[in-house]
């Protein structure tokens, strides 16, 4: 039988094979080869995007696939209840929202769902974490558009000023490896700050092959492996026994981004993101809040707030956010300062789960005065 | 070992494969084997010691000829010709490996050459002393087995490694507090030392077929089985390192077919599985014990698809090289009793303790007149406690082995019970096959649990995820 196998006919099957799926089947499915997921069917949903450079220790990895990231979240599995029995909130941010060295239920959305609060009317609110480390506003407008496939009922987008500055946006991974739709969100909301996406080429035909798409693939792959260890573990974060504190004593450096006081201004600062991400979510409401940041009392901190802002660049920066609250009739939520410096754990902007609790408390009733007008 | 090296190999095993069908097959295929036994070894901290250890290799293997080859073999020029290639290969290697300070053909940093090649000469060289040595061959063939005994020892005893470490350490200047047993990591060390022992045992049993100096360094280093095994008896491969049996693209056919399936095996099922099977890390982290028991049966098939993937690439290899390697595994896991798994699993080895412990053994109690039961009980515990410590000298390792050697005890006693009462069913009968797919399903539950122990490194660790299993944790 073995003798009468023609190799010859056998390896160009072979390599029409290869190239009919390489060529034609990858480009033709694409990126939204993503969505097909064992996440929310085999294992349930997790509570935040998958996040890790330690997959074999945090049971989650990076990847740039939005479609592959939605679909392992929680959000995309459950379909939105009767409105009179639930309302849906979203919460948008960095690192700090998706819960650097917390564990999912001591993350902002863990702790507002365990406070188990409820509109005068009676419903239920319940909360999503779809924040995703990295500073970048325009990440977050990415997340958000997609986010309203999932019918919110509130977004909750927190801020803080190292995710303005334009030299900021493109510069999350799940930012550059997503260019088609940013430059489809320039397009849509007309976004001055990320003009300079019009200067960057689209993906050649071969970035969509399988030969391009191969690191796309096997992270996709990963991701439902690690599934597995999501379901029986609860884990999704490495949590190392130590970490180097944020720094309290800071450098006498004045400047923010290379600017000198007075030449910040609301121009090389992202503000039209925000708005577009008002004009995205149409009739949903959106709730900005001014995420908290450590107040430091070390060396330097009459110049200083923490590692990240010189003071007069951050106290600029909220004066900007309060005008715009003003003129744009934003609903706006200024909580900058209330965590005490030592609930702040590995940065400026991560902190404790009692410094999370502080904030979750702090921002409750605003949210529910948005469902009780 | 990664798909990098598995790729670079088969390229090898296929210019070797064709390249030694008409000439220089044995002379070739052991100066390949020398070669990539230096490009295989692991890196480690201690300073040239990667670079070293394959050299070890060597003066052991070349110790052992010398103790075991007939005298006439010792003397002809052929040995001579072959003592020569084999310096010469090393001192290729050593050349290179001092050369190429950035490490990008993959070998490990050589010491200068005006250190490195006396020495080499004198491991290559002291062996021939051997041949002068006035005592008897039978002293001599216990001395060898003895030292191979007390290396394997030192280097699966994790205490021992790390002095072992700790001592290679001073002696390089390097700090001996930061010593510790993973960094002295040599390459195929059980395999060659398992090799040679039963070269030796052979010899003494008057048994060994007389084998040529480059055959037995081809044997024991033969590179598809360097790494993983199988553990081949020399006269399982003698004949075909000499000379090509099969047309090669019969060896071809068959062999890419088993590299195939074992690349599949490897690196798509056995690495997927790998993320989520029981590991020290991830014992205790179970939210119940469901997830426990997945984590245990992915460690189960995993470790099988593994080891299993290893040895269809390396059968493979061997093909292509028109060598047969032995089988180490058939289907082990739809065996219907622990004998039978047993005579399926990891079969090199097995067959090993067999004829080289089991087998001697069992006949020296008999004739010390003891109870069946009692031999049963000693061949059958202390085989299976060996087996276990031939992966590592641990108390986890040992509890492994006693796990199946008193499964394999129970399972015994418990057949030469049951038998007068139940009679062997006809094997084409529905009660046949119920009992058969019992007995399958009881031995992998048995073999499943035995693995708790082989993969967690302390006994406490191993008894909290067994309460766990239970969900008493």
């Amino acid at each position: 039988m073995k003798d009468k196998i023609n190799l010859l006919r056998l390896v160009i099957k072979t390599a029409v094979l290869v190239a009919l799926i390489s060529l034609v089947l990858i480009p033709a499915v694409g990126n939204s080869i993503g969505k097909l997921s064992l996440y929310n069917s085999l294992f349930p949903g997790r509570t935040r995007f998958p996040y890790s450079d330690v997959p074999q220790k945090a049971y989650s990895i990076s990847l740039y696939n939005l479609d592959a990231n939605f679909a392992s979240h929680r959000v995309t599995a459950e379909t939105k209840p009767d409105s009179d029995q639930e309302v849906r909130v979203f919460l948008l941010g960095d690192s700090s929202t998706w819960g650097t060295l917390l564990k999912p239920d001591e993350t902002l959305a863990g702790q507002l769902n365990a406070l188990d609060l409820h509109t005068t009317d009676g419903k239920a609110v319940r909360f999503f974490n779809l924040g995703y480390p990295t500073l970048s506003l325009t990440k977050d407008l990415m997340i958000l558009d997609r986010a309203l496939d999932y019918q919110p009922d509130l977004i909750i987008w927190l801020l803080t000023l190292e995710s303005f500055p334009e030299d900021k946006q493109l510069s999350s991974p799940l930012v550059e490896n997503n260019i088609p739709a940013i430059t489809n969100l320039y397009k849509t909301y007309q976004i001055p700050s990320l003009t300079y996406v019009e200067a960057i080429q689209e993906p050649s035909f071969w970035k969509s092959t399988l030969f391009g798409q191969r690191r796309n693939l096997a992270d996709i792959y990963r991701l439902q492996l690690l599934g597995a260890m999501w379901a029986i573990t609860g884990i999704d974060q490495y949590y190392p026994a130590d970490y180097e504190p944020a720094a309290r004593d800071l450098e006498a450096d004045n400047t923010y981004h290379g600017w000198e006081q007075g030449e910040m201004n609301s121009n090389n600062l992202a503000f039209d993101v925000l708005l577009a991400g008002k004009e995205a979510a149409g009739d949903i409401p959106v709730l900005y809040i001014n995420e908290p940041i450590l107040l430091s009392s070390g060396r330097n901190s009459d110049l200083r707030y923490n590692f990240y802002y010189p003071k007069w660049a951050y106290d600029q920066y909220r004066q900007i956010l309060s005008d715009l609250v003003s003129t744009s009739d934003l609903n706006y939520l200024d909580i900058w300062d209330i965590i005490p410096e030592a609930e702040f754990t590995n940065t400026a902007i991560h902190t404790t789960p009692a410094g999370v609790h502080l904030a979750a408390e702090r921002i409750t009733t605003p949210i529910l005065d948005l469902f009780n007008p | 070992m990664s798909i990098e090296s598995i790729l670079i190999l088969i390229s090898i095993s296929l210019i070797l494969g064709l390249l030694t069908i008409k000439w220089g097959r044995t002379d070739l295929l052991m100066v390949a084997s020398i070669v990539l036994m230096y490009w295989l070894q692991p890196e480690t901290n201690l300073r040239y010691l990667g670079y070293w250890l394959p050299g070890f290799s060597l003066f052991l293997i070349l110790s052992t000829w010398a103790l075991t080859a007939a005298p006439a073999l010792r003397q002809n020029s052929q040995t001579w010709r072959t003592a020569l290639i084999i310096l010469a290969s090393v001192i290729l290697v050593s050349t290179i490996s001092y050369a190429d300070r950035q490490h990008l053909l993959g070998f490990n940093n050589a010491p200068s050459l005006f250190r490195s090649i006396p020495l080499l000469i004198v491991l290559i060289a002291s062996p021939s002393l051997l041949f002068f040595l006035k005592c008897k061959i039978r002293v001599k063939l216990w001395a060898a087995f003895s030292v191979l005994i007390i290396l394997f020892i030192l280097l699966k005893t994790p205490w021992l490694t790390e002095q072992v470490s700790s001592l290679w350490r001073s002696s390089a200047g390097q700090n001996p507090d930061l010593a510790s047993a993973i960094e002295l990591q040599w390459l195929g060390f059980s395999y060659i030392a398992f090799r040679l022992l039963h070269i030796i045992r052979d010899k003494q049993a008057g048994r060994l077929p007389e084998i040529g100096l480059n055959e037995f360094v081809t044997y024991a280093v033969f590179f598809p089985s360097l790494a993983a095994g199988p553990i081949a008896r020399i006269d399982q491969v003698l004949e075909s390192i000499k000379q090509v049996k099969t047309k090669f693209s019969d060896s071809f056919w068959m062999g890419s077919q088993r590299i195939l399936v074992g690349l599949f095996k490897k690196y798509m099922l056995a690495d997927s599985l790998a993320i989520f099977a029981l590991s020290s890390q991830n014992a205790l982290q179970p939210i119940g014990s469901f997830g426990a028991w997945i984590l245990l049966y992915a460690y189960s098939l995993q470790i099988y698809l593994d080891f299993s993937g290893y040895t269809d690439i390396a059968i493979g290899l061997g093909l292509y090289l028109g060598i047969k390697l032995p089988e180490n595994f058939n289907r082990p896991y739809l065996k219907p009793n622990l004998t039978q798994f047993w005579s399926n699993w990891h079969m090199s080895l097995t067959n090993w303790f067999r004829s080289y412990y089991f087998n001697p053994l069992s006949r020296s109690l008999r004739k010390k007149k003891m109870p069946a039961l009692s031999i049963l009980l000693i061949t059958q515990i202390s085989t299976m406690v060996l087996v276990g410590l031939w992966h590592g000298i641990t108390i986890n390792f040992a509890l492994w082995g006693l796990w199946h050697g008193i499964g394999l005890l129970i399972q015994n006693r418990w057949s030469s019970w049951i038998k007068p009462y139940i009679p062997v069913p006809d094997q084409n009968t529905v009660r046949h096959k119920l009992f058969q797919a019992f007995g399958v399903f009881l031995t992998f539950n048995y073999v499943t649990l035995g693995w708790i122990w082989f993969v967690l490194p302390t006994p406490i660790l191993a008894r909290e995820f067994l309460l766990q299993l239970i969900g008493i944790r």
